[in-house]
């Protein structure tokens, strides 16, 4: 027996217990976002040109100043072949014979290590001897040897720097053999060559284990200067001292000595690059004198571990296709064809992005928090002197005179064309008023008034009006207003303004800040309206807290109250309600919407009315069922569940005679229980008998009253009794008086040719 | 109090967009936020691409956080949504892998308690088990059963009906169930090997 488990308490408990670890490495890679976006406060640039100087020093220091910058590390190696037979030929003159004391490809060494060790150990007792006997010779022999062959290859190692490449052990071991070769007597290298073996082993082990950063410099140093002082001495000395500490405790020193090897010149340059997640090597100068000043572009190839990365992401895919079993895979490949297929039948389907739409029209950035950090950023607005009044006639002719649009005016009237840098007071002019900058107080033009910033109170023109930037205060123009089109940037004010009005003749124009009302004869454009939108034609605005009025088409990103047009509203989110004369589309509805036809994705909170309403995910039901009158009926419910419109076509069979119904109806359910619900339904059939189509009144009214049974995989059954009222009209060119649709019925009249019939039923239905 | 202080100082800093301030707010609800983001993502470097997300949204709208509430709790509210839209991003893509179930006979049980479960559990294991799931389920599971979100949020948030969030809960549930004690069975099975 299997226990169950409160699964949702387990997952949460230790969801809350755990906390990730934390990688410094991220925040660099988020400073970068940061950056791009301007999210970052750019330090000032004595900070900038502190921080490039100490970077330079600390990379200097860390470069040449480590104690690793000696000798060691002019790893200039001759090629391959050379090395291999100086280490032979030495070896061979060591030991006398022509067996190579150690294999030369250290490669192969590292391999054979263990037998190696115990083999040159066994050896030296036999070469110690030997070199006491020999000692000058070989020492000369073998160094002669070595000088002609660097000369033979021409190879001068203390002098070129190698460019960085990485560092295999083959060439570390091939490297550090020919350095140590020089000073040293042969004797020495040998005990080398066995150390390096041990190296190559110990590099491995840490590659693998990837254990090589802790402690590295350290251990360097040691070694380091160990094997300076060594090489100090005279070559019997450093016999002596060789065999006496570095062999003797070869074992104790095995693990350090990896670090001569490994720690180079360039992998120390290496490690720092990667410490500031430089992982690109630079390939010359520029590059590298570019990383230090931190000017140098992005590095563009990944690393190899992220390269696996996304490598992994995108055969994972692959993989599991490959190593699934057969049915397997066909049933995987058979879901992504399925996708596919939906795919390219989907793209018939219209999809509403009425949201992009008007983002592009009102210019606004996709992530509008972004925009509005950049916004709170903007410098101040200018100062101006200000002048008690002015008088003019148009632009130099004023008591300004030429600089007149330096000033800023209490009170300024001028006969036709006033021109200052901005108002602060009161303002008249016969034709037009022209304001460089910000608007507070008051314009009245015969004509324009425009302003180049901000417009705080009002303006009243006969034409047009113009306000820069956003509008604070009650625009008033015979034809036409612009708010916040021409000035973009300067567009938030010092503190929010109460009441906002735009009116005009023809059309208004509003793209920044919110207004309270906006009005005009043909159209509106608003970014926000908290309060009334009225057109004549045309409401276009981003959002609405309130009423949006159209002669013709609303349109509308968010709207919170209502929205009524004479022929369409368009919406995306839509709390209240949404009336047109003909069609509503909205992606989601909080509320109701009244119309012809309505189109929705979701509707919460409300009912859509209207001819035809299609909710995406509202109600949506086949029903087959049979009555009295017309046997068989199939009908398609469309809607929610609180409202549906019924689209029906019923038949009656008899023997001798054919009739059929073509119906409309409407519907609500309303749930008793989770399993049983309530139906109450009006519809209106047209009958037609024995031919197509009956041109004769002949109308069918029913109201039903259903107790329906869901059932859990979404069909239901419906029972009930009807009502039925039939209204025919005499056919007497087929010898029909009225309709006998009924088989029974308990009131008949007739009145002026007209039927009147009164019935009831029993209907018996299944929904699915 | 200190720690009070020190908040209000990280968000001035924040405001005024300096970096140090930034790192230290970053460095703070990394660990957390960073497990919120891996329950909603299929691998690390998604979660992570959703972790830098949000913090993008932290940092941009830090000004429009008043203080009101815990700073935790709103960073952790827009990392939510963060992982949702990106799951709304990915949708398409996701939904061509469909994980198929095979169980194999899950080992008695009967005397551990939940305490044992959870002390067992390492979040690791957690999130391998959750990531079985297919997306949906993993995330409508995330949200409700961890971060206590209720289902007429969920659909709203996930553009689903109620009744799909109530049966993709009730469906994850049981092959959590399942592939927990799987996983405790094998638990246990090593340990007594």
């Amino acid at each position: 027996m299997s226990r169950e488990f409160n699964i949702d308490k387990i997952f949460r408990e230790v969801a809350d217990k755990h906390e990730e670890a934390y990688d410094p490495q991220d925040w660099n890679v988020l400073q970068g976002h940061l950056k791009a976006n301007g999210l970052q406060a750019q330090p000032s640039v004595l900070t900038q040109v502190m921080r490039y100087i100490v970077k330079i020093i600390s990379t200097a220091a860390v470069v040449y100043m480590m104690p690793a910058s000696n000798q060691l590390n002019n790893t200039a190696t001759p090629s391959a072949v050379d090395s291999k037979t100086i280490t032979t030929q030495a070896a061979e003159h060591l030991t006398g014979s022509a067996k190579p004391l150690t294999h030369p490809n250290p490669d192969h060494l590292a391999q054979n290590n263990h037998t190696l060790t115990k083999n040159t150990h066994e050896r030296k007792k036999e070469t110690d001897k030997k070199i006491l006997k020999s000692k000058k010779i070989t020492q000369h022999k073998s160094k002669h040897q070595i000088v002609n062959k660097q000369k033979g290859s021409n190879v001068t190692p203390h002098k070129k720097r190698t460019p960085l490449q990485l560092n295999t052990p083959n060439k570390k071991a091939r490297g550090f053999v020919k350095k140590t070769s020089k000073p040293l007597v042969t004797k020495q290298k040998q005990n080398i060559i066995k150390q390096t073996n041990i190296n190559t082993k110990d590099d491995r082990l840490a590659k693998n284990t990837g254990n090589k950063n802790s402690g590295v410099v350290k251990k360097k140093t040691i070694i380091s200067q160990s094997l300076y002082q060594v090489s100090k001495l005279s070559p019997i000395q450093q016999l002596d001292t060789l065999d006496n500490t570095t062999y003797r405790h070869s074992k104790h020193l095995a693990p350090h000595i990896d670090s001569i090897s490994l720690h180079t010149h360039q992998t120390v340059l290496q490690a720092y690059h990667d410490n500031w997640t430089w992982v690109q090597r630079p390939r010359n100068t520029f590059q590298r004198v570019g990383r230090w000043l931190g000017i140098s572009r992005k590095r563009r190839i990944p690393t190899p571990n992220k390269a696996k990365q996304v490598n992994a992401k995108f055969m994972a895919v692959d993989d599991s296709l490959k190593t699934d079993k057969p049915s397997k895979r066909k049933k995987k490949m058979a879901t992504i064809r399925k996708v596919n297929q939906n795919k390219s039948l989907n793209l018939g389907a219209p999809t509403l992005r009425l949201n992009k739409l008007l983002s592009r029209l009102f210019f606004d950035k996709p992530n509008p928090t972004v925009a509005k950090s950049r916004i709170n950023s903007l410098p101040k607005p200018a100062v101006y002197p200000i002048r008690e009044a002015q008088l003019g006639f148009v632009y130099p002719l004023s008591t300004n005179g030429v600089d007149a649009h330096k000033y800023s005016n209490k009170l300024s009237i001028n006969a036709l064309i006033g021109s200052a840098a901005a108002l602060d007071g009161l303002e008249f002019a016969g034709f037009g008023n022209i304001e460089k900058d910000y608007v507070k107080g008051a314009q009245f033009a015969g004509f324009f008034n425009t302003a180049g910033s901000h417009v705080q109170g009002l303006q009243a023109a006969g034409f047009f009006n113009n306000a820069g930037g956003a509008l604070a205060g009650a625009q008033l123009a015979g034809f036409f207003n612009l708010a916040g089109v021409t000035n973009r940037s300067a567009s938030r004010l010092a503190h929010k303004p109460t009441m906002n009005i735009q009116a005009a003749g023809f059309g208004n124009l509003n793209f920044n800040g919110s207004l309270n009302f906006q009005a005009a004869g043909f159209f509106n454009i608003g970014r926000q309206i908290d309060g009334f939108q009225g057109a004549g034609f045309l409401n276009i605005s981003k959002e609405v807290n309130g009423f949006q009025a159209s002669g013709f088409v609303g349109v509308c990103e968010k709207i919170h109250g209502a929205q009524i047009s004479g022929f369409m509203n368009v919406a995306d989110q839509v709390e209240g309600l949404q009336m047109a004369g003909l069609l509503n589309i909205a992606h989601k509805v909080k509320g109701s919407q009244i119309g012809f036809i309505n189109i929705a994705d979701s509707l919460t909170h409300g009912v859509p009315i209207g001819f035809l309403s299609i909710i995406k995910n509202g109600y949506r039901k086949f029903e087959i069922w049979g009555s009295e009158s017309l046997h068989s009926n199939i009908g398609y419910k469309i809607g929610v569940r609180k409202f549906y419109n019924i689209f029906a076509v019923g038949a009656q069979f008899l023997p001798d005679k054919f009739r059929w119904g073509l119906g409309y109806g409407i519907g609500t359910i309303r749930n008793i229980n989770a399993k049983s619900n309530f139906n109450f339904e009006a519809m209106v059939y047209h009958i037609n008998e024995n031919k197509f189509w009956e041109e004769n009144l002949r109308v069918l009214n029913q109201v039903k009253f259903l107790y329906g049974r869901e059932f859990s995989n979404g069909m239901s059954l419906q029972i009930g009794p009807t009502f039925n009222i039939l209204v025919s009209q005499d056919t007497p060119e087929s010898n029909v008086l009225a309709s006998e649709l009924p088989p029974y019925h308990f009131f008949d009249s007739t009145i002026n040719g007209i039927n009147l019939k009164l019935w009831g039923g029993l209907h018996l239905g299944l929904r699915f | 109090m200190n720690k009070k202080t020190q908040e209000a100082k990280i968000l001035k800093g924040c405001r005024a967009g300096k970096a140090r301030y930034q790192q230290m707010l970053y460095e703070l609800y990394y660990g957390k936020m960073f497990s919120v983001c891996l329950r909603y993502s299929r691998s690390r470097e998604e979660a992570k691409d959703v972790l830098h997300e949000g913090y993008m949204k932290v940092f941009s709208g830090i000004g429009n956080y008043k203080g009101d509430g815990s700073l935790e709790g709103w960073i952790r509210r827009i990392m939510v949504n963060t992982a949702i839209n990106h799951y709304h991003k990915n949708k398409k893509l996701k939904d061509t892998f469909s994980i198929e179930d095979e169980y194999d006979e899950v080992a008695e049980h009967g005397h551990l308690t939940e305490e044992d479960v959870i002390q067992q559990m390492a979040y690791d294991d957690l999130l391998n088990v959750i990531r079985t799931l297919p997306p949906a389920y993993q995330t409508v599971f995330s949200l409700y059963a961890i971060e206590g979100y209720n289902h007429r949020e969920i659909a709203e948030m996930l553009h689903i009906s109620e009744g799909t969030s109530k049966s993709n809960l009730a469906k994850a549930r049981k092959k959590l169930q399942k592939q927990v004690q799987e996983l405790l069975s094998q638990k246990a099975h090593f340990q007594n090997v």
